[in-house]
């Protein structure tokens, strides 16, 4: 029997979050189970898919996928449902699968108002982010990434401490400014590349004009159409990343947010961004990814540089962890524009380790607040004594977030910073200050807690519940054993990576037009 | 040498420590002391065993196979021309001095551990640390694959930061443990860049390939070069080696089992062991050599003068650490690889001998380490004044003690090596280093042991138990010993001592060493007159040092003062590098972050996007002011409308 397994990955968090309204609003119990179910059953699919995509075969053509669905739409405007698998996906679709199963087991049952919204919502939300990571049609992802804002909108303006109004409102108009100018571009895209169609696969390898537009009458001669396509999507997703100077939208809503929220807002929303990058940027506008490499590889670089210094200056717990998050971003961005192989498999690797790491730092954080009640650095110190289940996670965690050698980060890191070497050696080297400066931030953050002699607000505390330790044990297990044993996420990763880098530096035609050679000497001796 | 025998064997020797460490960070605390003990030591001890097993299997092995490269498991695989890493292990006559040094002196100072920390809580958490520390070791020498190699060397520096650490609530621990790290990491980073230059150049990073293909390099070229001064800037972090140096001192607030197994027998010696396992590339690489081998012996001098001025007993023991690796940082600048190898395994034992013997002392006055509050403690711990005074004979290099050979060997070497007056010049710096270590070595000696108690916790104090007492022991006895054996078998059989065993054992990897002969041959008359001056120039510092000290005088460090002022006020500061280093890196890092934060984030990152909204506010204010609601308003503007509609119409038609 052919399962549509995609469309059910899809469906089975949207089909929940309609059977939660019909369980009343006092079953809380029910409401939980039915959350953590359908996340856990779309989790438990998700990782099947995954686990048997090395026994399937990459479909035909410059960018083969591992699982394909298609079905005609809108055929009067070429829009088509076009789910497919990859390497580069199929690891973050499992990154997804896997945070909104710890945010839905993270939900406090009695702690959260209006429980069954906050899950229906939840649950809508993952559909959305799966719909993005698998869309391969441009119109069916612009459907999903803006589809995303709804459920998202009414979670972070519903839930969260007293700023989340504010920080909600300059999220969203951040957002879908840079949303809106993708869409100019997706239209541009589809109407100049002749072929009436939205499908990825039929835009490939850069169809829009290359000479560069004309002012008239001025004469200035600008960007070619093909890369103000690409600037258009570029602002979408270097905001959604975020890349600095795009990035105050973060800080302030990672504050203002709920731990549940944050662990899939910055386990994976923030990925998505790069995601896009490698998926559309790439594949779609080779010549202008290639044009300004040097442009985005040196905002990456900047974000490395810029989050690192103010996570070192910070006093806040949570902006903290939000800073070094867009550090690390910098590094998976700087990954993705050095267009070399080591950088994108880097970026991609770096994208799950880094969903592991903001997730349990989060929570850690989340639990430091939860107990001491407060975020404030300066007024925290010598929890370790208080809390050795926290520090051994805390540890792990923060090691694996400084870029140990041994621990998952390193691997993506040391890849990343290879590729940069490749493109420009003084990206890496400044790449490496990050590293130091990341070094420095979080035995700040960590040694801040953890050591010194207890203070008034950390006497007394208690260690970390069972349920947080459960949370907290298989990511922090993880980042041991992907540091040890970093090659499946490699391997799955590897051929679909290799053919995006193909297609962004312009072999496309090689790729894609490898006609067996016929060779009219056939009969020569 | 059987690849199979070798893979199970070093899996072994990594996991007994790695599988100690676990149960005790896991298991320990809820584990009654004794058990935790047990597990913390015979871990190292079954590792040590295995380490026998090995040593056994390269010594047996035919001279033609002394090496065997084994594949654990593939690390990752980027594909083509993508990054591949294998977890492969080496074992060769280098690595297996190594883990030999790692596991026999580690072994000991686990055992002298359960004596010294028998009264602290957190007795699990440090065996488990200490355990991860020697399998993180044990990674670093035996890894075939640089990127492996890098992960056991940030091991390594992850252990170290545990461990100065260990007592989290004194600040100052804590903030020597962040010191340390960050230092490290700097190191790290450098071998990472050096990783990247090598795999772009040779495209493996497998160290046996990496020598494969050293050949490809050109000689003196400014690639080998650049890459030997990274592997070499790992090397000083690791090391503690000018410029990257002062972690090493605050170190010291570790445990003191900790300094003498991290901070003077094994950790800081890897950066040693990394410059003589990349000998092929520096052979090729002359102006990094000369680099190397500067630093080394200006780090050597340096430190030896900072020990003298230095009142904390494991501060001066750090500072003479230091002097010493600079001492064989020297050595495999100059080539002389098995010579630094040989001093690394005197070192390893003399120099966690006095630590430990120092701890004794630190113990049994109660956590005292000021030197200026000691005095005649050799009334009351005859046993340990015993050993500690064979710790500084060997340190001293006092003839027959281990100490002896191995730096008169490498003095000898760089005398017979180099171009022009350089060897002249580099051992007269070596006679300098011989007098400044007399003199700090028997200094600390006297003022400990020495003249009158200036304590009434002196007279309190007793002698350590045979826990602690042991492990000092069978080092005294090895110090003393190895050398008076070797100095035997030197006078008795007119063998060549370097040459002998040692370096035998070591030549098949030092194969492509391309700088003369590997050791001395202490047969020959300029070595022996270079050695009889070396060993006058010690015995003058320490004789010095001892009319000085044996007398007590309130402050050790008054002697100094009648020097010229400056040096005395350079050496008690240390140079003024901890200062140095705040002002230039450390001070406008914090600096440049409290900007970004207070005025560069609101100011330009938040403020262009507040412009645009304000902007958009203004225009919408703006038009707003046109929505009067008053006819004879609108009807102006309907009127405007239409006059610039038509006079547009009659300029575009006339064109």
């Amino acid at each position: 029997m052919n399962v549509p397994w995609l469309t059910v990955v899809l469906a089975v968090p949207l089909g929940a979050s309609l059977l939660l309204q019909v369980v009343p609003r006092s079953a809380t119990g029910a409401i939980k189970a039915l959350t953590v179910g359908a996340t856990l059953l779309t989790a438990v699919i998700v990782a099947v898919l995954v686990a048997a995509m090395s026994g399937t075969h990459l479909s035909p053509g410059p960018l083969g996928f591992h699982y394909e669905e298609q079905h005609s739409w809108i055929p009067a405007i070429g829009a088509s449902y076009h789910l497919g698998l990859d390497g580069i996906s199929a690891w973050i679709l499992a990154l997804n699968a896997a945070v909104f199963l710890l945010g839905a087991v993270l939900i406090s049952r009695r702690g959260t108002d209006r429980l069954k919204l906050f899950c229906g919502l939840l649950l809508l939300t993952e559909t959305m982010t799966a719909g993005v990571l698998l869309s391969l049609d441009l119109l069916l992802f612009y459907l999903f990434w803006e589809g995303m804002l709804i459920p998202l909108y009414f979670i972070l303006a519903n839930y969260g401490n007293e700023n989340r109004g504010r920080a909600t409102v300059k999220f969203m108009i951040y957002t879908v400014a840079g949303s809106l100018l993708m869409l100019v571009s997706i239209i541009a895209l589809q109407y100049a590349s002749g072929r009436g169609s939205f499908d990825i696969t039929a835009l490939l390898g850069g169809q829009m004009s290359r000479t560069p537009v004309v002012i008239p009458w001025v004469n200035i001669s600008t960007f070619s159409p093909e890369q103000w396509a690409f600037l258009g999507f570029a602002a979408a997703f270097a905001i959604k990343i975020p890349m600095v100077p795009f990035h105050t939208w973060l800080p302030d809503l990672y504050v203002s947010a709920p731990v549940p929220v944050l662990v899939f807002f910055a386990g994976l929303v923030s990925k998505l961004g790069a995601y896009g990058f490698i998926r559309f940027g790439l594949t779609l506008f080779p010549d202008a990814v290639n044009t300004f490499k040097w442009l985005f590889a040196a905002l990456a670089v900047l974000s490395i540089i810029y989050g690192a210094l103010m996570a070192l200056s910070e006093t806040d717990l949570k902006r903290i962890v939000a800073y070094s998050s867009i550090s690390h971003l910098g590094f998976i961005a700087l990954g993705i524009f050095t267009l070399t192989t080591n950088g994108v498999n880097g970026a991609v690797i770096q994208i799950v380790n880094h969903g592991i790491i903001i997730t349990a730092l989060f929570i850690i954080v989340g639990v430091v607040e939860q107990r001491t009640g407060t975020r404030d650095i300066r007024e925290l110190a010598g929890l370790e004594k208080r809390m050795p289940w926290l520090y051994a996670f805390f540890l792990v965690a923060t090691l694996a977030g400084l870029g140990m050698p041994g621990m998952n980060s390193f691997v993506g890191e040391f890849s990343i910073m290879l590729g940069a070497f490749q493109l420009y050696p003084v990206y890496a080297v400044l790449a490496g200050v990050g590293v130091v400066l990341a070094c420095w931030y979080m035995l700040r953050l960590h040694q801040g807690l953890m050591h010194d002699p207890p203070q008034p607000r950390t006497e007394g505390v208690r260690d970390i519940s069972v349920r947080q330790g459960l949370v907290l044990l298989p990511l922090t297990a993880l980042m041991v054993l992907l540091g040890v044993f970093p090659r499946p996420i490699g391997d799955v990763a590897r051929p679909s990576v290799q053919q995006s880098v193909a297609v962004a530096n312009g072999s496309l035609v090689a790729t894609a037009v490898t006609i067996p050679a016929v060779t009219s000497q056939a009969g020569a001796p | 040498m059987n690849t199979t025998t070798v893979a199970v064997c070093g899996s072994l020797l990594m996991l007994f420590p790695l599988a100690g460490a676990l149960v005790n960070a896991l298991a320990g605390p809820r584990l009654p002391r004794n058990a935790v003990n047990l597990v913390g030591t015979v871990s190292i001890f079954a590792a040590f065993v295995v380490a026998c097993v090995m040593l056994t299997l390269v010594v047996g092995a035919p001279a033609s196979a002394k090496a065997a490269t084994v594949s654990l498991w593939q690390w990752i695989n980027l594909g083509h021309g993508g990054l591949s890493v294998g977890v492969d292990l080496t074992l060769d006559p280098l690595s297996a001095v190594m883990i030999m040094v790692i596991t026999g002196v580690g072994f000991l100072i686990h055992v002298y551990s359960v004596g010294y920390m028998a009264e602290d809580r957190g007795i699990a958490r440090f065996f488990s640390y200490m355990n991860f520390f020697i399998f993180s070791m044990l990674v670093l020498v035996l890894a075939a694959d640089l990127v492996i190699l890098i992960i056991g060397w940030a091991l390594v520096a992850l252990s170290s930061y545990l461990l100065i650490g260990f007592w989290y609530e004194r600040p100052s621990a804590v903030i020597a443990a962040r010191k340390a790290f960050i230092t490290q990491v700097i190191g790290d980073v450098a071998l990472v860049i050096a990783a990247f230059l090598i795999v772009l150049k040779v495209g493996t990073l497998s160290i046996p390939g990496i020598f494969a293909s050293a050949g490809s390099f050109p000689s003196s070229g400014l690639l080998v070069t650049g890459i030997c001064s990274l592997l070499a800037i790992g090397a000083f972090a690791k090391s503690a080696q000018f410029p990257l140096h002062t972690w090493l001192p605050d170190a010291m607030e570790g445990p003191t089992p900790v300094s003498a197994l991290i901070h003077a027998a094994t950790m800081v010696t890897a950066g040693v062991y990394l410059i003589a396992r990349f000998h092929p590339l520096f052979d090729r690489a002359p102006v990094a050599q000369g680099m190397v081998a500067c630093v080394g012996i200006g780090t050597a001098v340096m430190a030896g003068i900072i020990a003298l001025s230095q009142v904390d007993i494991k501060r001066v023991i750090a500072y003479s650490t230091m002097s010493q690796i600079g001492l064989m940082i020297f050595a495999v600048g100059i080539g002389a690889y098995s010579a630094a190898m040989y001093h690394l395994a005197a070192h390893a034992v003399f120099k966690a001998l006095l630590f430990m013997a120092a701890g004794n002392v630190i113990h049994a006055l109660h956590d005292e380490q000021d030197i200026r509050l000691m005095g005649g403690l050799a009334a009351r711990m005859r046993r340990t004044e015993v050993c500690f005074l064979s710790g500084t004979f060997a340190l001293a290099g006092i003839p027959f003690f281990a100490g002896f050979f191995s730096k008169e060997g490498l003095l000898g070497f760089g005398l017979t090596n180099g171009p022009g007056a350089v060897p002249w010049i580099l051992y007269i710096v070596g006679l300098v280093i011989n007098v400044l270590t007399g003199l700090y070595a028997f200094r600390l000696w006297a003022t400990v042991f020495r003249g009158e108690a200036q304590t009434a916790r002196v007279y309190a104090a007793h002698e350590a138990p045979p826990m602690m007492l042991g492990p000092v022991t069978i080092l005294a006895v090895l110090s003393a010993g190895l050398g008076i054996v070797l100095g035997i078998w030197a006078l008795f059989l007119h063998a060549n001592v370097l040459g002998g065993v040692f370096t035998s054992f070591l030549a098949p990897v030092f194969t492509t060493a391309t700088s003369g002969p590997i050791a001395v041959d202490l047969g020959t008359w300029p070595a022996v007159l270079a050695g009889t001056i070396g060993t006058l120039a010690s015995l003058a510092g320490a004789g010095f040092a001892a009319r000085m000290w044996l007398q007590r005088r309130p402050d050790p460090s008054a002697v100094l003062e009648r020097l010229p002022r400056a040096l005395p006020q350079l050496s008690y500061n240390k140079f003024y590098f901890d200062e140095i280093y705040d002002a230039l890196l450390v001070r406008p890092t914090i600096a440049l972050a409290r900007t970004t934060r207070k005025v560069i984030e609101p100011r330009a990152m938040d403020g262009w996007v507040r412009a645009i909204a304000d902007a958009c506010s203004e225009l919408g204010g703006w038009a707003r002011d046109y929505q009067t609601g008053l006819i004879r308003d609108y009807a102006s503007y309907m009127i405007l409308a239409a006059g610039i509609f038509v006079v547009a119409t009659i300029v575009l038609v006339s064109r």
